[in-house]
């Protein structure tokens, strides 16, 4: 009877999950045939798009994204910009990948390959090729829509940036000429950058992919379609409304397992998609329970995944250059067979991953322009999950006496790098790729972090809550973040997001000063008469200090702080400051001394940059230093006795 | 067996020298002092007032070392290059004392006038210095010669890998890679302990030939020479497991126990140099009786297990 029950509730429960998501408009509809040759790593496409003119004014032209022209020659603006390196690997100079349109034009119409022209909106590089534009015979009115057929070969690169191949690994992503997007009255479409991810309107998608037989097929959204065909292929199809990227995967050394998850509240059904290289076969349960964790942790705290696949793909480890990259409904990964269990890159990068499809593939920003909205967002969400699941002290490194949490490894990679430019920069403008990394990922990441412990908890959960469910499947812009956070607290934020998202400034307060000093009883002359001190009392019951602590703003940036005081007698006293001024100072009368001035006491702004300051005995504590000396000596004394001469 | 006799002279010898034990020790720990006293300072300096610094009693702090990387890094920089500066004058204070352990060793201190230990050490480090010197140069050589078996071996066994996709047989065939190159580190390193002791028992000027005969004798007793070898890496393994198992089980908290295992740290330093020492007796003695009769040197060394046995009788 049970049983009996279950499906149709099961069935209602998908219903309730995918129909509840308020869907995007479709303004693409992509209908595209692939064949995948492996020997030539050439994709054979025909694509069939039709697209929505959801503006104001009419289009006389179009732009399209062609992302594998990047790595057409040593020229493209990707290049130039990366000088041949991305995410450490360096392309061979052999494997060069592009993108060539052979025919584009109207269904049943114009033929417009002739007025195809490459255009650099962004650098005006001629070299670069990730652009084309092509020009309508005549333009397309508002709320029109015209279907388009593309014929194009994909030359896949040696895997150096995402997408490409690597023996007998595919991942075929950014591989099809996608539209910009039309907003505004004009196209925003920009060149593939070295530090920049994509930007793309949602729609349906719905790829027919040949490979050979006996490679497994990875690709986004659900397979309605398997055919076999008579030259040794298969021809597999793959469906998916309200995405906005297509990304597949081939490889014949992939194994394929498929694992169901489901969450009672919010209601969540997907079919989990491992497809693990054969090297890594025993790092599965670990990314399992890591992708599970993700789904639990992003439903509950955001809103319910509401698609019925999710893909996880293991790269080998020549390939990693694929590794650790989102594409709707399937992401990659990252790990070796050698990685210690302590070492929780696999699930850092799983959670992370899995995390943009929240914050990327339906929370739809422009990462060419705003990228920290998706990169910081979900960096911020991937160290609360990563803490949540694996311990505060031990969430990224667990390894014997080396522990470091998610959070520590963060605020290590902004602790040189994010002083030159504000968060909000576009991507391709940052000083360096280091500085876009350490802003983008980590800056944003902490400052979300900051404001939630200056909120609460509650109150941010809140305002994340909103900001999905209110711009899922849409295009949201920093303005539209800051606004709900501030109607959801019912705070005006200005302060704190002007500061931190608009400025390079960085965080840092300390404490300057500590000092006890005797107050003396009066001697000298006072009113004509000399008065000399009381020499009866001289037990130090009876002497009264003046204590006084001095807080400094060192950084640009200001924050609320609070300081924790303590005495000798283990007194303590809390003080607020709203901390705008350069410094701040407190003074105690006491009968006793200072033992400690401390600000954030409870680790609370974790955008500070020097925690080392942050607080400071009146007499310095020898012990651990002392401890630290000692071992470094010793460590010395037997490298010394290692020496082999 | 025959390995056995000798270790256990080497062993018996190192204990009855404990001076000069000691002198290997007081040197490690005179290089190591330097690197105390900067880094004490330095950490005095920038991290003794504030709260954090007690995190390291219980652990080590990353977060507060990566600060101290950025915030406080050049200082760093200075005692790293202080470090490398040290290790590298310790090479040549090394191959001193190479010279006077060997002098000390072949000298009966018991029956000669000379007794003690300083004057003899010193002459000795100072007598074979120049040579020893010249010994290392030639014997980069054989070093060379390691990286390009390395290099040889890696090119061989890399393709069996496919690319990196095998990374079980990828992870064993590099630690079999680096088993090779200790071997083969350990290999050298006898090699050039025969060249020395050839060096001082002849008291010959020449350099390259006893290198060239070391490696000679080496082979042609490789059983012998290994066994011996491997007895003493074997206690070194032994004692450094032991010392591990100690200091493991000292929670340094507070400041007794902090010394205290310092304490522990110098009696494993101590070991180091018995070792040493044991083991430059156990090959000495070795050589003296399966080596080529000597040729004229001066002075007629007696044979270093008698004296030994004369120490304890
Ligand atoms: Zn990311």
């Amino acid at each position: 009877m049970k049983k009996f029950l279950i499906f149709p509730i099961l069935i209602l429960v998908i219903f309730i999950n995918t129909g509840a998501t308020s869907p995007s408009k479709h303004i693409v509809d992509y209908h595209i045939k692939a064949k995948l040759l492996t020997e030539e790593k050439i994709v054979f496409g025909e694509e069939a798009l039709t697209w929505l003119n959801t503006g104001d004014v009419p289009v006389s032209e179009l732009h399209f994204h062609l992302y594998l022209n990047a790595f057409k020659n040593n020229r493209s603006t990707f290049m130039r910009e990366s000088g041949g390196s991305h995410r450490g690997f360096a392309v061979d100079k052999d494997r060069w990948g592009y993108i060539d349109v052979s025919r584009i034009g109207i269904q049943d119409g114009a033929d417009l390959t002739p007025t195809i022209t490459y255009i650099q909106p962004d650098d005006q590089n001629p070299d670069d090729q990730t652009v084309m534009q092509v020009l309508l015979p005549e333009p397309l009115p508002p709320g029109e829509t015209i279907i388009l057929e593309i014929i194009f070969q994909s030359k896949l690169p040696q895997v150096f940036a995402r997408s490409g191949y690597k023996g007998n690994f595919f991942m075929v992503a950014q591989w099809f000429p996608k539209i910009g997007v039309w907003e505004n009255g004009a196209w925003n479409c920009h060149q593939y950058h070295s530090s920049s991810e994509f930007y793309a309107d949602f729609g349906i998608f719905e790829v027919d992919i040949t490979v050979p037989e006996d490679f497994v097929l990875g690709a986004t959204g659900k397979r309605i379609k398997e055919v076999k065909n008579s030259d040794e292929t298969m021809t597999y199809t793959h469906y998916q409304e309200n995405i906005h990227d297509f990304a597949w995967t081939a490889c014949p050394d992939f194994v394929e397992i498929h694992k169901s998850f489901t969450l009672p509240d919010p209601p969540v059904q997907t079919e989990m998609i491992f497809l693990i290289h054969k090297a890594h076969l025993k790092l599965t349960d670990r990314y399992e329970e890591s992708l599970r964790n993700g789904l639990e942790f992003y439903s509950q705290s955001y809103g319910a995944y509401p698609y019925e696949t999710i893909t996880l793909v293991d790269p080998p480890l020549k390939a990693m250059g694929a590794g650790g990259m989102e594409y709707p409904t399937l992401f990659t990964s990252m790990g070796s067979w050698f990685f210690p269990k302590g070492l929780r890159l696999p699930e850092m990068v799983t959670i992370h991953e899995f995390g943009h499809g929240y914050w990327y593939g339906m929370v739809a920003s422009n990462e060419f322009e705003e990228a920290w909205l998706d990169e910081g967002i979900n960096s911020y969400s991937e160290i609360k999950a990563m803490d949540h699941y694996y311990g505060k002290d031990r969430s990224m490194l667990d390894l014997g006496a080396i522990k470091m949490s998610d959070l520590v490894r963060s605020r290590v990679s902004i602790l040189g790098l994010s002083k030159l430019d504000p968060i909000m920069t576009r991507s391709w403008e940052f000083y360096s790729k280091g500085s876009y990394g350490a802003n983008v990922y980590a800056k944003a990441a902490l400052t979300l972090l900051t404001l939630e412990r200056y909120l609460g908890e509650d109150v941010m959960a809140e305002v994340m809550k909103t900001y999905f469910k209110r711009w899922k499947f849409k295009h949201p812009k920093s303005a539209d973040f800051f606004a709900v956070a501030e109607e959801v607290s019912g705070q005006d934020l200005d302060w704190f997001f002007d500061q931190f998202f608009k400025t390079p400034g960085q965080l840092d307060y300390s404490v300057g000063r500590v000092r006890s000093v005797e107050i003396k009883d009066p001697q000298g002359i006072f009113k004509g008469e000399l008065v000399e001190p009381d020499k009866t009392k001289d037990s130090p019951e009876e002497k009264i200090y003046k204590n006084e602590v001095v807080i400094l703003r060192k950084g640009d940036l200001f924050f609320p702080q609070e300081i924790l005081i303590v005495f000798e007698n283990g007194e303590e006293i809390r003080e607020t400051w709203e901390g705008k001024d350069r410094w701040k100072r407190f003074e105690y009368i006491k009968p006793n001394k200072l033992k400690l001035a401390e600000i954030d006491p409870e680790y609370k702004i974790p955008l500070d940059i020097n925690q080392m300051n942050n607080s400071r005995l009146l007499k310095p504590n020898k012990t651990p230093i002392l401890k630290l000396a000692l071992g470094i000596t010793l460590y010395f004394q037997k490298l010394l006795t290692l020496l082999p001469f | 067996m025959k390995a056995l006799k000798y270790y256990f002279q080497g062993i018996k010898k190192a204990t009855s020298e404990g001076k000069l034990v000691w002198l290997l020790w007081l040197v490690n720990v005179l290089f190591a002092s330097l690197i105390y006293f900067q880094f004490s300072d330095y950490m005095n300096q920038v991290l003794s007032r504030s709260a954090v610094a007690e995190n390291f009693l219980k652990t080590f702090d990353m977060n507060t070392f990566f600060e101290l990387l950025t915030h406080n890094g050049e200082k760093l920089n200075v005692i790293v290059s202080l470090a490398i500066f040290l290790l590298i004058g310790y090479i040549f204070v090394s191959v001193f004392l190479n010279g006077g352990i060997l002098f000390t060793l072949i000298h009966p201190r018991k029956t000669d006038e000379r007794r003690r230990l300083a004057p003899l050490f010193f002459e000795g480090g100072g007598k074979f210095f120049g040579r020893f010197v010249r010994l290392l140069i030639y014997s980069l050589t054989l070093w060379l010669g390691i990286i390009v078996i390395i290099l040889i071996l890696n090119m061989i066994l890399k393709p069996l890998t496919k690319g990196g996709t095998n990374e079980v047989l990828m992870f064993y065939l590099i630690l079999i890679q680096l088993v090779i190159a200790f071997l083969l580190v350990f290999l050298v390193k006898m090699i050039v302990d025969y060249a020395r002791i050839k060096i001082v028992v002849g008291d010959t000027r020449k350099v390259f030939r006893p290198l060239f005969q070391a490696v000679g004798f080496v082979f042609r007793k490789l059983g012998s020479t290994l066994a011996i070898y491997y007895l003493f890496l074997l206690t070194a393994a032994a004692v450094f497991v032991l010392y591990w198992l100690v200091q493991k089980a000292v929670n340094t908290q507070a400041l007794l126990p902090i010394l205290f295992a310092f304490l522990i740290g110098q009696i494993f330093i101590l070991s180091r140099g018995w070792i040493k020492v044991g083991l430059q007796a156990s090959q000495m003695n070795f050589f003296q009786s399966a080596g080529p009769p000597q040729k004229t040197g001066k002075p007629v060394p007696v044979p270093a297990e008698k004296n030994s046995e004369s120490q304890t009788t």
